[in-house]
């Protein structure tokens, strides 16, 4: 199989245990250990077993559970053996993790990462963006319009876009009926 | 009520005049014994932020002596599209560079007024004028007191050119728009910006008045500084005789021959300037010697293909596109004004040459010798016109309606034999001019096109 192949990350990591679902430590007191998980990750990928000092956010109990439990599920997707033993992404994951998946999150539920076939893919592509990894077969902005397409941050931007637009629409529309506007003003000449 | 609802009265005079605290002069124009039946109330609705805006534009109308030159556009332009690009959503998704944007209709307009609005506007400024179409499809105009009330200080630059000035003051009638129609709307009101002036705009159709020589006793009385209209409402006021001693008449909407034009002059004994302009971007230009002369150093204006969007080289003739203004509600890119000229630029004043408005139309004689509408134009303005409708059957007879109450019907009919190079059948009609009249512009069409 080659390396970082989207759709074999998208079957790894929709095979993602329901032991990773579980909420953090932080939030219920037999969750997960989130801090454990996110370290041993590092260190997975780093290939460096004896390091105890990584970078996490000074901020933690800002986190929300469902960002928590995206971070979970992102650590299985970075068990796979694509990212094992990698260590130039090692300084890519806190970005990942700790901004691009907390902005996602604001709009995917952490389940969603799982059941629904696109976030699984927009999770794959996101790390690898992160990551500054090219998908196999894609160039760079193929990868990029692919992700742009998925992107859950920008389907958001889109439909707020639209929205705001459409409210302002309605309301010049509502504004032009008016009749405070159509007195309009002194007209001097012909036209 | 629907979006396309005729005007509306709304207003009480303190929200119509909120800078103006004496509206006593006003009063005074609505009650006089020789006031019109005025059917409709408006007001200039400029606050104090909204003035300093008018004034500032006054400053750049008389401070622009250079617009641009041949070869170039204005320093404005890349900065004005950047702006409409972000914050116009018509103009959005259309590129970014100016030299390859698409022109913009008028039925771009008319289907979609509220896509021509800046995200910036401040909707609680929203003013519409509705046309009720009498030269084509109703048309909801978007506009602000401000892009309204800069039609002032735009005429005023144009009649500093004629060392004019207009007395501001709460006891003088300003300006005094003429209609002679059977139907539009009149009102007396005022101008903050010239300090309270009157402002007035009048029908003579005689049943808009208590009695029939009323309308001559109420302008007299009153005595406009400067009369606006077209020449067939000129025209019509001149059959009234009038004592007025206007400082100008301000001629538009139609064409002035230089007939109608003199006969005003020598009535009047004042200057009678030919303007250009266009409900959707106010005045233009005025004439001029070689054309008519650009005077908003806000527009960029280009000529293009008729029929494609391609812009023509520096000389040719072909349609006007008008780019620019200050209109938050209607700021144009490539906007086809359907008239058509030449552009011929001197010391960094662009002229408008050969104007006229509508398409141009291709006549032919009996032997298919064409002639232009150009040179019908040049040849029947030097008769006293007020206007006139020129139409060519399948059979290429001519068929022409004049406006005007001397010219005579053998007058015309050798005029058209020569134009024609007495190779034609012309069968033609002249109208006289009323108070009353259902306004046409000069119009030019043909069943050989």
């Amino acid at each position: 199989m080659s390396k970082y192949d989207v759709f074999e990350l998208v079957t790894y990591l929709r095979k993602c245990p329901e032991t990773f679902f579980k909420p953090s430590d932080f939030f219920l007191e037999e969750g997960l250990n989130s801090i454990a998980l996110v370290y041993d990750t590092y260190r997975l990928v780093s290939n460096d077993f004896l390091r105890n000092d990584f970078k996490i956010p000074s901020n933690l109990g800002t986190i929300s559970d469902n960002h928590w439990r995206a971070i979970h599920i992102s650590t299985w997707l970075l068990s796979h053996p694509d990212f094992i033993n990698n260590p130039v992404i090692e300084d890519k994951l806190y970005n990942f993790w700790f901004v691009e998946l907390q902005q996602a999150c604001a709009y995917v539920k952490f389940n969603e990462w799982i059941n629904d076939e696109e976030r699984a893919e927009e999770m794959v592509r996101l790390l690898l963006y992160c990551c500054e990894i090219l998908p196999y077969g894609e160039n760079q902005d193929e990868a990029a319009d692919k992700l742009s397409s998925l992107s859950s941050v920008e389907r958001h931007k889109v439909l707020k876009q639209s929205y705001e637009a459409h409210e302002r629409i309605m309301k010049i529309k509502r504004e032009m009926e008016e009749q405070k506007a159509r007195e309009a003003a002194n007209t001097y000449g012909r036209e | 009520m629907g979006v396309s609802s005729g005007p509306q009265i709304a207003l009480t005079d303190e929200e119509r005049f909120p800078l103006l605290d004496d509206l006593s002069f006003l009063n005074a124009l609505r009650q006089d014994v020789f006031a019109p039946k005025f059917n409709f109330k408006s007001g200039d609705r400029l606050n104090a932020v909204q003035l300093s805006k008018v004034h500032s534009h006054k400053i750049k109308y008389y401070n622009e002596k250079v617009f641009w030159n041949e070869g170039q556009s204005p320093d404005w332009i890349a900065d004005y599209l950047k702006w409409c690009i972000e914050t116009v959503p018509f103009y959005q998704n259309k590129g970014d560079d100016f030299n390859s944007f698409p022109t913009v209709s008028r039925e771009d307009i008319r289907n979609f007024p509220y896509l021509f609005v800046s995200n910036e506007a401040n909707l609680n400024e929203l003013l519409v004028y509705h046309t009720s179409g009498s030269t084509g499809p109703k048309l909801d105009v978007l506009f602000d007191a401000v892009s309204q009330a800069s039609w002032l200080p735009q005429i005023e630059s144009v009649l500093k050119d004629f060392n004019i000035a207009i007395t501001e003051g709460k006891n003088t009638t300003a300006i005094a728009l003429i209609c002679a129609q059977e139907k539009t709307l009149t009102y007396a009101s005022l101008s903050t910006y010239l300090e309270g002036a009157g402002i007035l705009k009048i029908n003579l159709n005689p049943s808009e008045w208590n009695r029939p020589d009323h309308a001559v006793k109420y302008l007299e009385k009153y005595n406009p500084q400067i009369l606006t209209g077209d020449p067939i409402a000129f025209m019509a006021l001149l059959d009234l005789a009038p004592q007025l001693k206007p400082k100008a008449l301000i001629s538009s909407a139609m064409k002035l021959t230089t007939g109608t034009k003199n006969k005003l002059e020598n009535y009047f004994k004042c200057p009678v300037i030919d303007l250009y302009s266009l409900t959707e971007c106010r005045n233009i230009a005025y004439a001029a010697g070689i054309g008519h002369k650009v005077i908003r150093p806000d527009l960029y204006l280009e000529i293009f293909d008729k029929h494609k969007d391609v812009k023509l080289p520096y000389g040719e003739r072909g349609e006007l596109v008008v780019t620019g203004g200050n209109n938050p509600f209607l700021p144009l890119i490539r906007y086809r004004t359907g008239d058509f000229c030449s552009l011929k630029i001197e010391n960094g004043v662009p002229f408008l040459v050969d104007l006229e408005a509508r398409n141009p139309v291709v006549f032919y004689t009996k032997s298919n010798v064409k002639i232009n509408n150009i040179d019908i134009s040049n040849c029947l303005s030097e008769l006293p016109l007020a206007g006139f409708k020129i139409h060519q059957r399948k059979d290429k007879s001519i068929s022409f309606l004049g406006y005007s109450n001397e010219v005579t019907l053998q007058e015309i009919t050798e005029v058209l034999k020569t134009i024609f190079k007495n190779d034609i059948d012309v069968l033609v009609d002249i109208q006289k001019i009323s108070q009353n009249n259902i306004g046409e512009k000069t119009l030019y069409s043909s069943e050989l096109i």
